[in-house]
């Protein structure tokens, strides 16, 4: 079929005979060099498209920033902003306002809201986008501007497919000014358990105590993920909830688990308003070097000083980190004067936590 | 006799040739897939908003240095400037010759402190450690020589913190580096360990240990390794990312959970590839006990290092890359075909221990049987120009998609002139460098195998400083 093409050009056909492989090889190499020149074509593309972003986006703002200052700051009418927004240029309008919303506070970001709004239509049709990341952007940018008219798209997003736009919804969600919603935050918790520990516990504070009993049920409860009881331990503790002190006693007597014991017992550390000595202490026997790390840490802040014989025997532990534990609480209660006059005067102990903390 | 040898290598090279190429292409695939998310996500990271979390896990940078007096300095200054809310920095000076550890003492007023190692990990005796009285995050541990492992480990026993960032003293991190970098941490707690991109930073613009011109080195060996670079970071580790089976996190910028690393054993110092030695290890600790586990590849946050502009130093890290490589696939080799381990046994480690540890003795056979069987008249002309064409085509169509990844996904050569000059590059480097590039490999699994002890790699710096010349 080429024959008319190429026949005086190139002898392929005795080539092939010949050459089976050679020309196979050959032919491959071809359409690699077509495949380099089409991916050395296309990065100058993407060059040249990169470029015209950046030019579009410096002319926009160079373009709409004066403009945007003045309705912020100087009671200059919005709609003297949208007139000047290019056709076309409405979703980077939006992204530029965003990107504003990000480094101002107070009430200059409801004129951004202001703003925004005309366009926001947009964006909310990209909430269909069969791309995650898509529907991630729109959804962060709608519930920065106007969460309250897409509260109900915010609590569909929680059961999205994609866990980037579960993880969006939620961070809209849990923000401290939105009401209600609870249950659902609670209920989406599995969906988003894979967050590390301290930013989910720092997500769901700012709820405030609304969330506390379902929390302690989460963290009372033996059957649901380890990983998500410790959030919830976290969070009851950075909401200094007391009641929850009774679920983390109850749980250091019956469970063993140091992925459990440990949030328990940071809990019963920093809220316990009464010495629960006598019921921590069983735990500074444990094997798990963290648990007997964070019991000496309960024990020596609930206890005080009718502590201090455990916390000298702490320095002697095999784990550093429970030596460490036993030093900080020597030296706070050192700083608080609550050393007897013998160890007072010991400087080989001083000079052991000295060493113990890395202090000169 | 020898023609049957001859054609049973050429097949082998074949062979060999077609399996670690459709390997490559297969991983641009994957790679292009993940960055193309990648490119929509980059708009959803917000570092502010990672700063404004409560409790960012905090950070302990350990920096081993050994004999980089040029450059220490300067590295430390950048690396108190990082963006980041709470961390501290060791560098542990492993018996440098040169005035590393006085230059140190002189910028930062070190005073010598007693302090009491974290863990147990067994390393070579400390000296002294220090600690900054301008700076209380700035730790310097002075050690006898043990070489790199031995310095990280001596740092693991000493950091603080959870998570613990590995990198070379002569590594510019990015300011927002670590904000970026921590982020898999924050998304999914079973994140044990991650990975950022390494850049090279010869001949472009620094300016108080910050890169503020990006310009391409105009030494012609090192801009054949921004190429190689490109290829090993935004192919390879995104690709294996991709599979959740990377296998290498490079010893110049890594973040890890410092209770793992010390749970496997730390650094392993009787390899020179002690970074992917830990990876390993920390794949088949996860996967043996049934751990849930991540390890990742972040290409956002970049990390800037000097690379080698004489052929001589090159080789040597090259080698010695090589012969790292083949000692951690030695030492797992149990891990190949290992229906325990998953896509780890049956894809991932099969690829590195026969492609590209074993294979390259295939490869660099083949140079001389091609030749040699052409000579015999057993091998047409034809067969050896297509064969040559072939792997011309494929070395070039590889690094041409590394290229248009970096153009579509992070434009950090922004003139069109460099863009020209890397695919000038990506052709050029088949001829000569390739050939090379095998030569040192072959040496080092060589020397790997037949039990060559490793050490520092000796590599002569200038410093975070522009050449002067005509292009600058």
């Amino acid at each position: 079929m080429l024959d008319p093409f190429i026949p005086h050009v190139f002898a392929y056909r005795d080539f092939y005979q010949s050459h089976p492989l050679a020309f196979l090889m050959g032919l491959f190499s071809f359409v690699l060099a077509l495949g380099s020149v089409f991916l050395f074509g296309l990065s100058l593309f993407f060059h040249r498209m990169q470029r015209r972003q950046a030019q579009a986006r410096l002319a926009l703002e160079t373009r709409l920033s004066p403009l945007i200052v003045a309705c912020l700051f100087q009671h200059q009418a919005p709609e003297r902003v949208w007139e000047s927004v290019p056709r076309g240029q409405e979703k980077a309008f939006v992204e530029m306002l965003y990107r504003y919303q990000q480094r101002l506070k107070g009430s200059v970001n409801q004129k951004l809201q202001t703003l925004a709004e005309p366009y926001l239509v947009l964006l909310a049709r990209q909430l269909g986008h069969s791309q995650p990341e898509m529907r991630a952007q729109a959804l962060k940018i709608l519930a920065t501007f106007q969460e309250q008219s897409y509260l109900s798209a915010l609590a569909r997003a929680l059961l999205d497919p994609s866990p980037l736009v579960v993880t969006i919804a939620f961070q809209a969600l849990t923000q401290s000014h939105i009401v209600g919603y609870h249950r659902e935050i609670l209920a989406a918790l599995p969906r988003v358990e894979n967050l590390s520990l301290n930013y989910l516990a720092s997500l769901l504070v700012r709820k405030g105590t609304i969330l506390s009993p379902g929390l302690r049920l989460l963290f009372a409860d033996p059957a649901a993920p380890i990983h998500l009881r410790g959030v919830a331990a976290k969070t009851l503790l950075l909401l200094n909830d007391l009641a929850a002190v009774d679920v983390a006693l109850a749980i250091i007597q019956s469970e063993a688990a140091a992925d459990i014991c440990v949030p328990a017992l940071k809990l019963l550390e920093k809220l316990s308003p009464r010495d629960l000595s006598s019921q921590i202490l069983p735990l500074w026997h444990s094997r798990d070097f963290a648990v007997r790390a964070y019991a000496l840490r309960a024990l020596a802040r609930l206890g005080r000083q009718t502590q201090l014989p455990l916390l000298l025997t702490g320095l002697n532990d095999s784990s550093p980190w429970v030596v460490r534990q036993a030093a900080q609480a020597l030296n706070e209660l050192r700083q608080k004067s609550l050393w007897p006059a013998e160890l007072e005067a010991d400087f080989a102990l001083t000079e052991q936590l000295n060493a113990i903390l890395g202090q000169a | 006799m020898l023609d049957f040898l001859l054609w049973v290598i050429n097949g082998a090279v074949l062979a060999y040739f077609l399996l670690l190429n459709t390997t490559y292409f297969v991983t641009c695939l994957l790679a292009w897939n993940g960055l193309s998310h990648y490119r929509q996500r980059l708009k959803l990271i917000q570092t502010q908003e990672l700063l404004g979390v409560m409790e960012n896990p905090s950070i302990s940078i350990i920096a081993p240095a050994y004999n980089e007096a040029a450059s220490c300095v300067e590295s430390v200054h950048a690396l108190l400037n990082l963006e980041y809310p709470d961390y501290e920095i060791l560098i542990v000076n492993d018996g440098s010759q040169d005035a590393t550890l006085a230059r140190l003492q002189a910028a930062f007023e070190l005073r010598p402190v007693a302090v009491v190692p974290m863990a147990q990990l067994v390393t070579q005796p400390v000296k002294q450690v220090f600690k900054s009285k301008i700076y209380a995050n700035l730790w310097v541990i002075d050690k006898a020589n043990g070489g790199k492992a031995d310095a990280l480990n001596t740092g693991l026993n000493f950091c603080h913190y959870p998570l613990f960032c590995a990198i070379d003293s002569d590594t510019l991190l990015e300011r927002e580096a670590l904000l970026r970098i921590v982020r898999p941490f924050l998304e999914d707690y079973r994140t044990v360990a991650a990975g950022g991109i390494i850049r090279i930073v010869n001949d472009c613009e620094v300016e108080k240990g910050k890169v503020k011109n990006i310009r391409l080195p105009q030494n012609y060996w090192a801009r054949i390794q921004v190429l190689e670079y490109l290829r090993a970071f935004l192919i390879a580790r995104v690709g294996w990312d991709q599979l959740n089976a990377l296998l290498i996190i490079s010893g110049a910028f890594g973040l890890f959970k410092r209770s793992l690393a010390v749970e496997v054993g730390g650094y392993d110092t009787r390899t020179v590839g002690e970074d992917m030695e830990l990876v390993v290890r920390m794949h088949r600790h996860c996967r043996e006990k049934r751990l849930p586990y991540r390890i990742r590849f972040v290409p956002d946050p970049a990390a800037w290092t000097e690379c080698p502009e004489s052929l001589k130093i090159l080789g040597r890290q090259r080698e010695r890359w090589q012969r790292g490589l083949t000692e951690v696939m030695l030492k797992h080799k149990q891990l190949c075909l290992n229906p325990q381990q998953g896509i780890l046994g049956w894809i991932v480690f099969p690829y590195f221990l026969f492609l590209e540890t074993l294979g390259v003795l295939i490869e660099f056979l083949g140079y001389f049987t091609f030749p040699l069987s052409w000579l015999r008249g057993s091998l047409s002309w034809e067969y050896l120009m297509a064969f040559g064409a072939l792997a011309f085509g494929y070395g070039t169509l590889i690094s041409f998609f590394s290229l248009c990844l970096e153009q579509w996904v992070f434009f950090r050569y922004q003139k069109v002139g460099d863009i020209f000059r890397l695919a000038w590059i990506a052709l050029a480097e088949n001829i000569g460098y390739r050939q090379l590039s095998a030569w040192w490999r072959f040496k080092g699994t060589l020397k790997a195998l037949l039990g060559f002890k490793g050490q520092w790699g000796k590599m002569e710096r200038r410093g975070f400083q522009p050449k002067a010349g005509p292009g600058v």
